[in-house]
C-alpha cells in the first residue's frame, strides 16, 4: 500500500526507510540466532550455572570466558553420541533415498495417472500425514511387531519411508508438468515406468531435494518411535541421547547443550546444500 | 543446479554406505557373542551414561555370562515409553519402576510377584517404608532401588544480607509453612522497583507435581484419596485440602513471594543456586546437585509444617521389577541382577555417583564421608520419622496427572475449591474403571 505522500518521497527519506528496514531485519535475524548463539556458548562453557549472565542480562552469556570443547569430547566418548549420530545418519539417510523413489512415484501417479478411486487414495494420504503420532503409535507399533521387525534397523526405516507431506509435494510439482511432454513420450511407446526414470524423474531437482530435506529431518528428530519400536542400544538414536541428558533430579546443562549442537550439525549442512532446491519444491506448494 | 544436487547425492550415498557398514557390522558381531550369555534386557532411568556404566561395572566384571542391554530412556519419555513396550508382545525382561507405579503395573499383571523368589531376611535392611511401595495387595512385586525426602534449603548468604535469622539445622527441628512464608515476605526483594522481584522468597523445585505439593494438604490433616483408594470426592477437595492448596496459590500470586510459571525442576534449581531465590522446597538430590554451583553457600532446615498441623514429608523412590513375561531360562539372571541393583554396594554407589537417597540402611554406613552430614542427618530422621507415601491405587498415574493439572492451575490463579472440585471429578472417573 503506497500512501500519496511517498510518491514524491526524497532520496534521503527513502534512505532513511531502507535503513530502518534493514534494522528492523537484523533485529528480527538477533531475535532468532540469540537462542542459537547461547545454546552454541553454552556447549563450549564449562559445566556450571546456566542462569549467572542470564537474568539480568548479560553479553557474556553469548562469549564464553574460557571456551572448551571438553563437552564434545564428553558427549562423543562416554555419552554414546558418537554411536547415535552414526545410527541416525544411516536411519535418515536410507530412509530419505528410499522414501524419494517410493514418494515420487505415488505423487506421479497421482498427478498423471487416471485410475479408480484416485482421489480417495490423495485423501487417505493427507489425513495420513496429519494425523498426529501419538494417536497412531500404538497401531503402528502393533503393525511392525506382527511383521516380526520390532527391534531391527527396519522398525526405523520402513513406516517413515512413505511420507504423506513428500507425496502431497510431489503430486503438486507433477500436477504442473507439461501434458504434452507425458503425451508425447507415449505416443512413442515408452512404458509409464520408463518415462518416469528417464523423462520425468531427471526434471524434478527441487521436489528431490525439498523431500530428501523433509524426510531425512522427520528421521533425524525422531525420539519416541525408537524408544517403543526399536529400543536396544545397539540402536540409539541422537534425540534420546539429546533427551537423556533432562531428568528433574540432575540437567547436566553442558551435556545437553553440546549434544543438541553435534545433533544439529548434519541437518543444518544438508538444509544449507540445498536450500535453493528446498525453497524452491516448497514454493511449488501453493501451484495448483 | 544439476551439479549441486548430484554433489548432493553422491554425498547422502556415500554416507549411507559408510554407515551402513559398521551399523550393519556391530549387529552381526554382537548377536554372535551373545550366544553363550544370558542377554537382559533392562528398561531403565536416561541418567547419565557414564555414570550408569561406572556403577553396571562391578556387575559385569563379576558377571560375564549375563550381558545387559541398558535402554536408558529420557525422564520425560519414560512412562509413555513404557506402557507401550510393557502392553506390548516384547515386554523387557527387567525395567524400573516409579515407586506410586508399583500398583499400577501389578493390577495389569506386567511385574512378576517375588514372594516366593526373595527370602524376607534379604529385606531386613530396606527401609519399611520403601518395601511396603513395592507391595500391592500384600504381595511383594518390586525390590526398593531408592527413597527420597524433601526439606527447606536456604542461601545462607541472602539470609545474611538482609540480616535474617536462619531456620534451625537439626533433625526434626521445622519451622511453620506460617513462618516461611513470613520469611519468604522479608527476602523477596524488587530493589529497582520495576515489580519483578531480584530475589524471590521461595522457590518449590517441582512446582505442579503432586510428589512435593501433597504433604501441605497432608500437614492439616487431609488425604487425597478414600482410606481404600477407590474414591477422591470429599478428600482431594475436602476443607483441609483446599485451605492447603489457597496458602500454596497466595504465594504466587496474593503474596508473590514465588514465580509462576516456572515449571521444570533443574531450572528451578539453576535459579536458587545461582542466587536468584532465599528457600527452595528441594528433594534429597539438591545435596550434590547445589554443591555444583560454585561458592555457594547453602543450609538445609527440615520439612516445614502447618501450625498446628502433623509434620509430614514426602518419600517414595524407584524400585526393580522383573516382567511377568520373561522367559523361565532369564529368570535367574534378572533376578541376579535385581539383587544387584538393589545392593548395599550398588545403592552406595548410586549415591555417590548421582545424589540419590539410598533405600537401605547399610548403604548409608558404606558412606560415613558422603551422609555424615546434618543435612543428611535431618533428611534421615525425616525418612525414619514424618515419611509419608503416596496414595496406592493401580490409577495413580491417572490421579497425578489431574492433580498436578489443579495445582498447575491454581499457581496461574485459579480458584482452588473450583480446580479441586474439577479434579476428584475427572479422578473419580478414572477411579471408576479400575473397580
Amino acid at each position: 500500500m503506497i500512501g500519496p505522500n511517498r510518491i514524491g518521497a526524497s532520496p534521503l527519506s527513502r534512505a532513511s526507510l531502507l535503513a530502518f528496514r534493514v534494522a528492523g531485519y537484523a533485529l528480527v535475524a538477533a531475535l532468532f540466532l540469540a537462542p542459537l548463539a547461547w545454546v552454541l556458548a553454552s556447549s563450549l562453557r564449562r559445566p556450571g550455572p546456566l542462569y549467572q549472565y542470564a537474568s539480568p542480562l548479560s553479553w557474556r552469556l553469548f562469549i564464553p570466558d574460557r571456551p572448551t570443547l571438553a563437552n564434545f569430547a564428553h558427549a562423543l566418548t562416554s555419552l554414546g553420541m558418537d554411536r547415535a549420530l552414526r545410527n541416525t545418519a544411516f536411519v535418515a539417510v536410507t530412509t530419505a533415498l528410499a522414501g524419494l523413489v517410493v514418494n515420487s512415484m505415488a505423487g506421479f501417479a497421482l498427478a498423471a495417472l487416471s485410475f479408480p478411486g484416485k482421489n480417495m487414495v490423495f485423501a487417505a494420504v493427507m489425513v495420513a500425514f496429519m494425523a498426529p503420532f501419538d494417536a497412531i503409535v500404538i497401531p503402528l507399533h502393533r503393525a511392525v511387531s506382527s511383521m516380526g521387525l520390532v527391534n531391527s534397523w527396519a522398525a526405523l526405516i520402513l513406516p517413515a519411508v512413505g511420507n504423506g507431506m513428500a507425496i502431497f509435494l510431489f503430486r503438486q510439482f507433477y500436477h504442473e508438468y507439461p501434458k504434452e511432454i507425458l503425451e508425447a513420450a507415449r505416443v512413442d511407446g515408452a512404458s509409464w515406468l520408463r518415462l518416469f526414470w528417464q523423462v520425468v524423474l531427471p526434471s524434478s531437482g527441487p521436489a528431490l531435494a525439498a523431500a530428501a530435506v523433509l524426510i531425512f529431518m522427520h528421521q533425524w528428530n525422531s525420539l519416541f518411535w525408537p524408544l517403543v519400536a526399536a529400543y536396544s542400544e545397539k540402536y540409539t538414536m541422537a534425540q534420546v541421547i539429546v533427551a537423556s541428558q533432562i531428568a528433574v533430579d540432575g540437567t547436566r546443562w553442558a551435556s545437553l547443550f553440546a549434544t543438541s549442537v553435534l545433533s544439529s550439525i548434519p541437518p543444518m549442512m544438508l538444509f544449507f546444500l540445498l536450500q535453493k532446491h528446498y525453497l524452491r519444491g516448497i514454493g511449488g506448494f501453493g501451484g495448483n | 543446479m544439476k551439479r549441486v544436487l548430484s554433489v548432493a547425492l553422491t554425498l547422502l550415498i556415500l554416507t549411507a554406505v559408510t554407515t551402513a557398514l559398521p551399523a550393519v557390522g556391530a549387529g552381526v558381531g554382537a548377536a554372535a557373542s551373545a550366544a553363550a550369555a544370558t542377554r537382559l534386557e533392562v528398561v531403565w532411568m536416561g541418567w547419565p551414561k557414564d555414570l550408569l556404566d561406572e556403577q553396571l561395572a562391578p556387575f559385569l566384571q563379576a558377571n560375564p555370562d549375563i550381558e545387559l542391554d541398558i535402554q536408558a530412556v529420557p525422564f520425560n519419555q519414560l512412562f509413555q515409553t513404557l506402557e507401550v513396550r510393557l502392553a506390548s508382545s516384547q515386554p523387557p525382561d527387567v525395567f524400573i519402576v516409579d515407586g506410586p507405579l508399583t500398583a499400577s503395573y501389578a493390577h495389569r499383571g506386567y511385574l512378576m510377584p517375588l514372594d516366593s523368589l526373595i527370602y524376607e531376611e534379604e529385606l531386613a535392611e530396606f527401609f519399611p517404608a520403601s518395601v511396603e511401595a513395592c507391595k500391592y495387595r500384600g504381595v511383594l512385586y518390586a525390590l526398593p532401588y531408592t527413597s527420597s525426602a524433601a526439606g527447606l534449603y536456604f542461601n545462607i548468604d541472602i539470609f545474611n544480607e538482609y540480616g535474617v535469622e536462619l531456620p534451625p539445622q537439626k533433625p526434626g527441628d521445622r519451622i511453620t509453612w506460617e513462618h516461611v512464608l513470613e520469611l519468604a515476605r522479608r527476602l523477596t526483594v524488587d530493589s529497582n522497583g520495576d515489580g519483578q522481584p531480584e530475589v524471590w522468597g521461595l522457590l518449590i523445585e517441582q512446582s505442579d507435581r503432586p510428589y512435593q505439593l501433597l504433604p501441605l494438604a497432608e500437614s492439616l490433616g487431609a488425604r487425597p484419596l478414600s482410606p481404600d483408594g477407590s474414591t477422591s470426592e470429599g478428600f482431594v477437595n475436602s476443607e483441609a485440602f483446599i485451605k492447603a492448596a489457597r496458602f500454596y496459590g497466595d504465594l504466587f500470586n496474593a503474596e508473590k513471594v514465588s514465580p509462576v510459571g516456572i515449571l521444570d525442576a533443574p531450572v528451578v534449581r539453576e535459579y536458587f543456586g545461582s542466587g536468584k531465590a532465599a528457600m527452595m522446597l528441594g528433594a534429597e538430590w539438591n545435596i550434590s546437585r547445589l554443591a555444583e554451583f560454585e561458592g555457594f553457600n547453602f543450609g538445609l532446615s527440615a520439612h516445614p509444617a502447618f501450625e498446628g498441623g502433623r509434620a509430614v514429608t514426602p518419600t517414595g523412590g524407584w524400585h526393580v521389577g522383573i516382567s511377568s513375561r520373561i522367559p523361565s531360562d532369564k529368570l535367574d539372571a534378572a533376578l541376579h541382577f535385581a539383587r544387584y541393583m538393589t545392593s548395599r554396594e550398588a545403592s552406595a554407589a548410586w549415591a555417590r555417583l548421582f545424589g540419590n537417597a539410598p533405600a537401605r540402611r547399610d548403604a548409608y554406613e558404606a558412606l560415613p564421608d558422603l551422609f555424615s552430614n546434618y543435612m543428611w542427618e535431618v533428611l534421615l530422621y525425616d525418612m525414619e520419622h514424618t515419611a509419608s507415601p503416596r496414595p496406592v491405587t493401580p490409577a495413580y498415574l491417572e490421579f497425578e496427572a489431574r492433580l498436578k493439572d489443579a495445582f498447575n492451575a491454581i499457581q496461574f490463579g485459579a480458584d482452588p475449591t473450583e480446580a479441586l472440585n474439577e479434579a476428584a471429578r475427572l479422578i473419580d472417573r478414572e477411579l471408576a474403571r479400575y473397580r
